[in-house]
């Protein structure tokens, strides 16, 4: 995979390099280079399309606010391209990371509309402003490009351009392999998993909405000097469904992708000009096609026959991992061993007390289970504590910091790590990154450096692959590390996600029933699996519901009942606790002289 | 003075076509959690067929009838084709690109019915003007606010009183358990997206009159009828009416006084700024998070 | 037994959720006029295993016969109006909408009030429950949750049903409302109505039911009359553990 994207960047350096020496006039080479600025808005929106999952429709609009300021500070201030496309890519994240806060918060829909309506307001804004956009009659008489005041003929422009759409696939290709990528693809999948290992979402859309906006705005200066002319009526939302089917066409997620559906969706309507009015229709026909038959696109296609043809080779042992015990053990001494502790925790929906005045105390280091009937508040105990829920009233703390109140995210950079009843893997990601990505909070480096692959990020990533393949060797999912998450067997899949969990290097492990859904040999393992895991000093707080598993590792078991806690005990006590016998089989009629039979 | 009723009174026969489409969103949300982004294509649709029809010769009841009843036809067809085979795993993005292409698909086809020319449609509602308090409106304008207030007022009763209308709202609320009523939740479904589109065409045929149709007529209206139901939060019929009226006396005030690109910056931004306040809009409910 | 009519077979069911399986090979026969229940502990597959009788989930295997016919690949809509009606785990009643509105919805099936049978069951139930009847303009929601699950469970006789399935009766229930409630299905069984109790309170459970299926890890783990299961220590086991007997 890795070889064939070199190959790629190799073959895609030199076709930039052959077309302006075979194109035979200067129309066409014209053509080319708006591919270039359509591929540089492309390769930018892929990030929030094939990264985030989200959707912009207002991709004109940014591209439009871009070529203004490029004209209009190239007009008025004599910027050269380099200032000039500065100016834009600024201003169109500004406005980028305006919009996009709110929205990303809510909604995935709502992202859509808003960008149409921003494409509309620009548009106006455009047609309004007259003194400094020309209103409807344009911008015309742009400068022609300059570099530090030496003017670029129409190769040295054209290698410009070039260079950046190279650069920028290049730079979004880095991206997509960094920490930033990682996550951005694993929000996208499970919002909940994501936000459990600490990831911040919002702010993580925000910046591949900026991204996205930033790559727009570039495009647009570029574009205003190509044209030497701009008005409000090039930026259509048209434009803007084009901008989007080039991702979609071309493959979402993909490298290349974006720039294959630019090449062919810049050169589409030369050969569609025949259609006449029908143009438009070839294109909502094109998307829906797209939609139907290649929802994953040409190369997205293109790479999973490839996959099918010639599937990754099983890993071999690992050669170079940590053991666990170093992995984990430095986080859990630098504190004493961490306590969790709840003070009179009551969460109410509507008018349903959930959890009523709960106070826990899980002690620093051992194995604490929480049992109790359906219905008794488990989950909401446990969504409470991990951040998902707002507590109505109490509070509750790790190792004497104050947690209520903060969000899931935060809790998890404080130590808290979780897995999920139904589990929340990352389905289309290798088992390898659905670890690493649970290492997120601990790498160091920047979006620059992931940008440029600096030494530092490659450090650490190489680190973090050997804390990941480490933690896999730990659940015994080693030679699964290249599958991807979503083909594992069930039992396979819950041990991934404790192997995520850890490699968040928590000071409290949660475990959301664990073994529902497993066989009985691989509770059995899970059991051993528990105990090491309190053996490197993690306090384990377990929710179960196999009480063979819990006898064989609970330190302390706290029974929940309509949202109250009726006991905490030893398992030995608690099992012979008649509230706890009367919790479980609503009285003791019929059972009774059974238990007594058998003494 | 009447200049101010003026506004006030095109504001409310605009904001009533606001209101009407927003409606047909918060029918499709609340049923499917997905709406038609080609809503706005089903005003177009009903205002185009009906003179359509009328050309061919047959009286304005009927070719208005035919028309919304296409409408409805159009609506349930979207939801079985392009929304249902996308909406089975949530936070899939297909309905909307699937959606969007067919109303792409379906402005380009009217404008090569149309010649891309703006078409009259004679309705006895503009034929005379009529003066309230010095401001000159048909009495089409008027009847667009009653129509938008009668269709909540209808929504509502249907929801109450009709089988259907309760199986609708069980539905928004829990399709599992109203499967388990023996209700068929797919069929429901497309029934409400036929029900969101029959106001669509009829919002379609009501402002043909006032501002000509055209073959992009919908784009706009259907946009900002979704501006209205996020700004009302789309989970409330009744905010999406008072929304809706509101919005469009607004536009004309802004229109009026400064521009109408201006009331485009205006209503749009209003939009953003209402979601990044109370992001589950005015009247809205917030959702809750599963975990 | 086998001379009665067998109103629901379970053949071989598997039932899975992505790459887990929730329920392995079960197979269940219900007569008519039967209360047989289904008891387990939490997350033994009991819920799943009735989600995929009353097609809620589509089995991956096995068949789901109703009165003689293969209904396996039916969804819950069509099995409703059949006769296989379930009353859900948690309820799920629609809270927003009134207590009446609810019932009506429980009539879908013979659609709505109109049909004279329809409004026979409405004044039945709420003879059954007067608390509803005082209640009946009430929003769902806003009750408590004994009256919730009474709701409930008149929603859905209100379909008419062949069979009744009820899952988690006692979920979120104080003891003496899930008393009431249980004394209240003995009372509909003794009428001629078919019912399947699906319950964690296993005593409850067995003590108004004729036969009994007890649900461990995804399987049936034993089966017979209530009177012989609630007798075994085995099925002691499969809720606190095998310790909890032997100490």
């Amino acid at each position: 995979m890795k070889h064939l994207h070199t190959l790629g960047f190799l073959l895609f350096a030199l076709g930039l390099l052959i077309v302006p020496l075979t194109a035979s006039n200067e129309y066409e080479l014209r053509i080319f280079m708006l591919f270039l600025i359509y591929g540089i808005i492309a390769v930018g929106l892929n990030v929030l399309i094939g990264l985030t999952g989200l959707v912009s429709l207002g991709q004109a609009g940014l591209f439009a606010l871009g070529a203004y300021t490029g004209g209009i500070t190239a007009t008025r201030f004599g910027f050269d391209i380099v200032m000039a496309s500065l100016a834009a890519a600024l201003v169109s994240a500004l406005f980028g990371a305006i919009l996009a806060y709110p929205t990303v918060r809510v909604r995935g829909v709502y992202l859509a509309v808003i960008t149409i309506a921003f494409g509309l307001i620009i548009e106006n804004v455009a047609i309004e402003w007259q003194s400094l956009t020309g209103g409807t009659t344009g911008l015309s008489s742009i400068p022609s490009p300059n570099l530090l005041g030496v003017e670029l003929s129409g190769y040295a422009f054209y290698a410009v351009l070039a260079i950046a759409l190279f650069a920028a696939t290049l730079l979004t290709h880095n991206l997509k392999a960094s920490r930033y990528g990682r996550a951005m693809r694993a929000s996208s999948q499970s919002e909940i998993a994501a936000r459990a290992l600490g990831i911040n979402v919002t702010t993580l859309r925000t910046l591949a909405f900026v991204i996205a906006s930033m790559s727009a705005g570039i495009a647009g200066a570029f574009y205003s000097f190509l044209n030497a002319y701009i008005s409000p009526d090039i930026f259509t939302f048209s434009d803007s469904i084009r901008f989007l089917l080039m991702v979609i066409l071309g493959g979402a997620g993909s490298t290349f992708g974006p720039v294959v559906g630019a090449y062919l969706l810049t050169y589409l309507p030369e050969y569609l000009q025949q259609l006449a009015a029908w143009q438009t229709f070839a294109y909502g026909a094109l998307l829906l096609i797209v939609m139907f038959a290649l929802p994953q696109g040409i190369l997205g296609t293109l790479d999973s026959a490839l996959k099918r043809w010639r599937p990754h080779p099983r890993r071999s042992e690992p050669v170079d991992a940590r053991t666990v015990t170093d992995t984990l053990r430095p986080s859990a001494q630098d504190t004493s061993r961490a306590e969790l502790v709840t003070r009179a925790l009551t969460v109410k929906f509507g008018g349903l007390t959930a959890l009523d005045e709960a106070s826990i105390r899980v002690k620093p280091g051992e194995i604490h289970a929480l049992i109790g009937p359906n219905g008794a508040g488990k989950s909401t105990f446990v969504n409470t504590i991990s951040g998902f829920y707002r507590p109505t009233s109490g509070e509750f703390e790790i190792a004497g910091q104050q947690l209520s109140g903060k969000r899931s995210d935060e809790i998890s950079r404080l130590g808290m790590a979780r897995t999920f009843q139904n589990t929340e893997l990352f389905g289309d990601m290798s088992v390898l990154e659905n670890v690493i990505v649970g290492c997120q909070q601990h790498f160091g480096y920047g979006l620059a450096q992931a940008l440029v692959r600096s030494p530092r990020m490659r450090r650490e990533e190489r680190e973090a692959q050997r804390i990941a393949i480490a933690l896999l060797d730990f659940v015994g999912l080693a030679t699964h590390a290249d599958d991807e998450a979503r083909f594992l067997p069930f039992g396979l899949q819950r041990r991934l996600e404790i192997a995520r969990a850890l490699a968040t290097r928590p000071r409290i492990l949660l475990l959301d029933e664990p073994a529902a859904g497993l066989t009985t040999q691989e509770i059995d393992e899970l059991a051993t699996m528990i105990r090491q895991i309190a053996a490197l000093g993690i306090t384990v707080l377990l929710i179960e519901h196999h009480v063979e598993l819990i006898m064989a590792v609970a330190d302390t078991v706290t029974v929940l009942d309509y949202g109250q806690v009726i006991a905490s005990a030893p398992p030995s006590v608690v099992q012979r606790d008649p509230r706890v016998i009367e919790a479980y089989f609503g009285g003791q009629g019929d059972l009774q002289p059974t238990a007594k039979a058998n003494p | 003075m009447s200049t101010i009723m003026q506004y006030i009174l095109s504001g409310l026969a605009i904001g009533g076509i606001y209101a009407l489409v927003a409606l047909g969103f918060h029918i499709m949300w609340s049923s499917a959690k997905a709406v038609n982004f080609a809503h706005g294509d089903t005003l177009t649709i009903g205002a185009l067929l009906t003179i359509m029809l009328l050309a061919a010769g047959l009286p304005l009841w009927l070719a208005c009838l035919l028309a919304i009843a296409a409408g409805g036809v159009f609506g349930t067809l979207v939801e079985r084709f392009a929304v249902r085979p996308f909406a089975a795993h949530s936070g899939s993005i297909g309905w909307m690109l699937a959606t969007i292409a067919i109303g792409i698909m379906i402005e380009s086809l009217a404008t090569i019915e149309t010649n891309g020319y703006s078409l009259p449609l004679p309705s006895p509602g503009v034929e005379r003007a009529v003066r309230i308090l010095g401001a000159g409106v048909y009495p089409q304008e008027l009847l667009i606010p009653l129509v938008a207030v009668l269709a909540t007022l209808g929504l509502k009763l249907i929801q109450r009183h009709t089988l259907v209308g309760r199986a609708m709202q069980a539905i928004a609320h829990d399709k599992q358990a109203a499967s388990l009523m023996g209700i068929n939740v797919n069929a429901v479904v497309a029934l409400s997206f036929g029900l969101a589109s029959l106001l669509g065409a009829a919002a379609g045929i009501l402002i043909a009159p006032v501002v000509q149709a055209s073959a992009t007529m919908g784009v706009l209206l259907g946009l900002k009828g979704f501006a209205v139901a996020i700004i009302a939060g789309i989970t409330s019929a009744p905010g999406v009416l008072v929304v809706g009226l509101l919005f469009g006396v607004i536009e004309k005030f802004v229109e009026g006084y400064i521009s109408t690109a201006a009331r485009e910056i205006v209503g749009f931004s209003l939009m953003i700024l209402v979601l990044l306040i109370a992001p589950q809009g005015l009247f809205g409910k917030r959702e809750v998070v599963k975990v | 037994m086998s001379d009665c009519e067998t109103l629901l077979e379970i053949r071989g069911m598997e039932l899975r959720y992505g790459a887990a399986i929730a329920v392995r090979d079960v197979s269940l026969r219900v007569a008519r006029g039967q209360l047989v229940a289904v008891i387990g502990n939490n997350g033994a597959g009991k819920s799943s295993m009735v989600k995929g009788a009353t097609g809620l989930v589509r089995p991956s295997a096995g068949k789901v016969l109703f009165r003689g016919e293969d209904t396996t690949a039916l969804p819950a809509h069509g099995k409703a109006k059949r006769g296989l009606v379930m009353v859900p785990e948690g309820r799920r009643l629609f809270p927003d909408q009134t207590v009446e509105d609810n019932l009506i919805l429980g009539a879908y099936v013979h659609g709505g009030l109109k049909h004279e049978k329809a409004r026979a069951s409405f004044d039945r139930v709420l003879a059954l429950f007067p608390r509803l009847k005082e209640r009946l303009r009430q929003q769902a929601g806003s009750m408590s949750g004994g009256e919730q699950q009474m709701l409930a469970i008149a929603r859905g006789l209100m379909a008419g049903p062949e069979l009744l399935v009820i899952d988690e009766l006692s979920l979120g229930l104080a003891p003496r409302i899930v008393t009431q409630l249980i004394e209240v299905l003995a009372q509909l069984n003794r009428e001629g109505l078919t019912i399947v109790l699906v319950e964690q309170l296993a005593a409850h459970a067995l003590s108004i039911a004729d036969h009994a299926y007890v649900v461990d890890n995804g399987a049936i783990g034993l089966s017979g009359p209530s009177a012989e299961i609630a007798a075994n220590p085995q099925v002691m086991d499969a809720f606190l553990g095998k310790k909890a007997v032997a100490r």
